[in-house]
């Protein structure tokens, strides 16, 4: 525990749903363990939280959050996202649409919003084959690796887009 | 302001209802002339898909209609296909299967009532810029939106498309372990549970009495959930394979979803209208929580809507406390199946109102025919008559922007989903 009484120890959340393509976090969260990474860090899988995520991140001083995203990049490509950035994109939710933004978006209007707080994303998409999909999960780590070893040489200040060791999708 | 002026008002997006529509609205003369809820959304063919599907794969199928309620989905098909082949599913299941839905409207009505319904009442644009003000208001709400899911989790192993139902039972009981920490959490709730009827009583809800028909299910001793006969507060008391002869879905050309009518009238399902026909079957607790309350049943007043979800989360917290009391696993889980061809009924209460399904298997309990009606779509009529009384009665002088406010809380009071009925929501407003 901090000063402040948050537990300091990373906890890393595998966002998705048994959906192939929306389950890119679960795999990840499922390489990390194979990495054994489950004796430094916390590694949960979540399906489809909507607010509930927020109950993951209160008291939490270093959280990683993964999930599939859809931005328009080459299928597979990793990047680190900007909470900040996510939250501004949030839309006031609905019962059936309260995503991973509105729920950042909800966690910082009641103040838990981790002091550490990274969110990686993996492109989703058609073009996400056997192989491709092995290899961003295998960036995803290498990134979370990174960040766990506090090796952030390349990363640049927090939510700032990492230098991933494929440079794919750029 | 005059009410007479020509004003047109476009609102890409209607906020905190699911799905996308549009309702246009014209005026003249200071009287509404013409108001419809444009549905648009393409239709979504869940009852087609069904077809052909084995009896196995209809409580998958129709899970995947609604990510907020498919245990109704799922309750309402088993029941149709266990009529269908004639099984009679044992009284533990039936009390299982009661205790799962309970965790369904627990979760649906505390999201509903914290970050959708709230924000109007308290005057905030959503329920994210209401957290930072209420915070502890919005924190009641994911607890209980969370303890609701942590028990459909339970029964089904997710709370989103849950798979643990089948015709005949359950895949599996539940671990007693965990029925039994889930207890604990359900007694530590009851607080909140409480608070939120007087919570919601306490709001400053607008006064606007209308005439309108309540249809629910009604159960000979319990708060209707998953089982009872078709009433209405007009003298209706189907049983509920008769639900076609009065009740009537028809296309209209501004909407995809069907609209349903009751010999041919618009009709309220959803809690005020459970609440209206069954608040003398409430638990002792919940009913002691209403009274305090001095609300006045049956309510004319569609906003008491919040205060009629509120009653229900606490009757449901009580419910299922008193369930898992007395839990015991059984195994197998579920009864015997014998597939065969006929023609099934189902009708639970979905935490949107009355849910009737009808199926028709063939000798290899494949779907021959598939007929679902959702409680959006009986509700859509019902809508559009309240928001032409609503708007009226708020007064047609009132700026756009307050008009557009009052007909979106107006809406948000039935809890709509679109996606459910097809999906929703533009606002156009002319006045000439």
């Amino acid at each position: 525990m901090n000063p402040e009484g948050r537990s300091d120890g990373w906890r890393i959340i595998g966002v998705g749903s048994p959906v192939t393509g929306d389950d890119l976090g679960w795999a990840a969260i499922a390489a990390l363990k194979e990495a054994g990474l489950d004796h430094v860090a916390e590694l949960l899988f979540l399906d489809r939280p909507g607010p509930a995520l927020v109950d993951h991140l209160q008291g939490r001083d270093r959280v990683i959050l993964i999930d599939a995203m859809q931005a328009g990049l080459v299928p597979g490509s990793v990047r680190a996202l900007s909470h900040e950035e996510l939250i501004v994109s949030a839309h006031p939710p609905s019962s059936h649409d309260l995503g991973l933004a509105e729920a950042l978006a909800l966690a910082r209007a009641l103040d838990c919003i981790p002091a550490h707080l990274h969110v990686i994303g993996i492109e989703t998409g058609p073009g996400l084959d056997g192989e491709t999909r092995s290899v961003a999960i295998r960036d995803a780590v290498q990134v979370i690796q990174a960040i766990l070893s506090g090796n952030r040489s390349g990363f640049g200040p927090d939510d700032a887009a990492p230098r991933f060791p494929s440079q794919r999708g750029r | 302001m005059s009410e007479n002026r020509e004003i047109r008002i476009e609102v890409p997006v209607l906020a905190r209802v699911e799905g996308e529509g549009a309702l246009e609205l014209s005026a003249s003369g200071g009287q509404i002339e013409t108001l419809r809820l444009r549905i648009f959304e393409p239709p979504r063919y869940f009852e087609k898909f069904l077809e052909g599907r084995g009896h196995q794969e209809v409580l998958d199928v129709v899970a995947r209609i609604c990510g907020i309620c498919p245990v109704a989905y799922q309750m309402t098909a088993v029941q149709a296909l266990e009529q269908a082949f004639g099984v009679q599913a044992s009284p533990w299941v039936i009390r299982m299967r009661r205790l799962m839905y309970c965790g369904e409207w627990l979760q649906s009505h505390a999201l509903h009532i914290h970050l959708l319904a709230l924000p109007d009442f308290l005057g905030f644009e959503s329920g994210i810029a209401m957290a930072a003000r209420h915070p502890e208001a919005v924190r009641r709400g994911l607890r209980l939106q969370r303890l609701g899911n942590d028990l459909i989790r339970l029964f089904g192993g997710r709370s989103v498309h849950p798979v643990g139902m089948r015709v005949g039972g359950f895949h599996r009981a539940p671990d007693p372990e965990r029925a039994a920490t889930l207890l604990e959490e359900m007694r530590a709730a009851l607080p909140d549970a409480e608070d939120l009827v007087a919570f919601t009583a306490s709001l400053d809800l607008p006064q606007d009495d209308q005439d309108f028909t309540s249809v629910s299910l009604r159960h000979e001793s319990e708060y209707p959930l998953y089982s009872g006969r078709i009433v209405s507060d007009r003298g209706l008391d189907l049983a509920v394979e008769d639900y076609p002869k009065h009740f009537q879905e028809s296309h209209v050309a501004h909407s995809t979803a069907l609209y349903a009518h009751l010999d041919g009238e618009p009709y309220l399902v959803g809690p005020l209208a459970r609440l209206n026909l069954n608040h003398d079957r409430l638990s002792p607790p919940a009913r002691a929580a209403l009274d305090a309350t001095g609300l006045q049943l049956p309510s004319r007043n569609m906003f008491h809507s919040v205060i009629a979800r509120a009653v229900e989360i606490h009757e449901v917290v009580l419910e299922a406390i008193r369930l898992l009391e007395s839990y015991r696993p059984e195994e197998p889980a579920h009864v015997p199946v014998t597939v065969g061809a006929g023609t099934g009924f189902g009708a639970t209460e979905a935490p949107r109102g009355l849910l009737w399904h009808r199926y028709e298997l063939d000798a290899a309990g494949k779907v021959r025919s598939a007929q679902i009606v959702p409680p959006t779509s009986q509700n859509q009529a019902r809508i559009e008559d309240d928001l032409k009384r609503s708007l009226e009665a708020f007064g047609l002088h009132n700026d756009d922007d307050a008009l557009r406010l009052r007909g979106e809380t107006v809406i948000r009071n039935y809890d709509p989903c679109i996606s459910c009925a097809t999906h929703f929501l533009k606002v156009r407003i002319q006045r000439r």
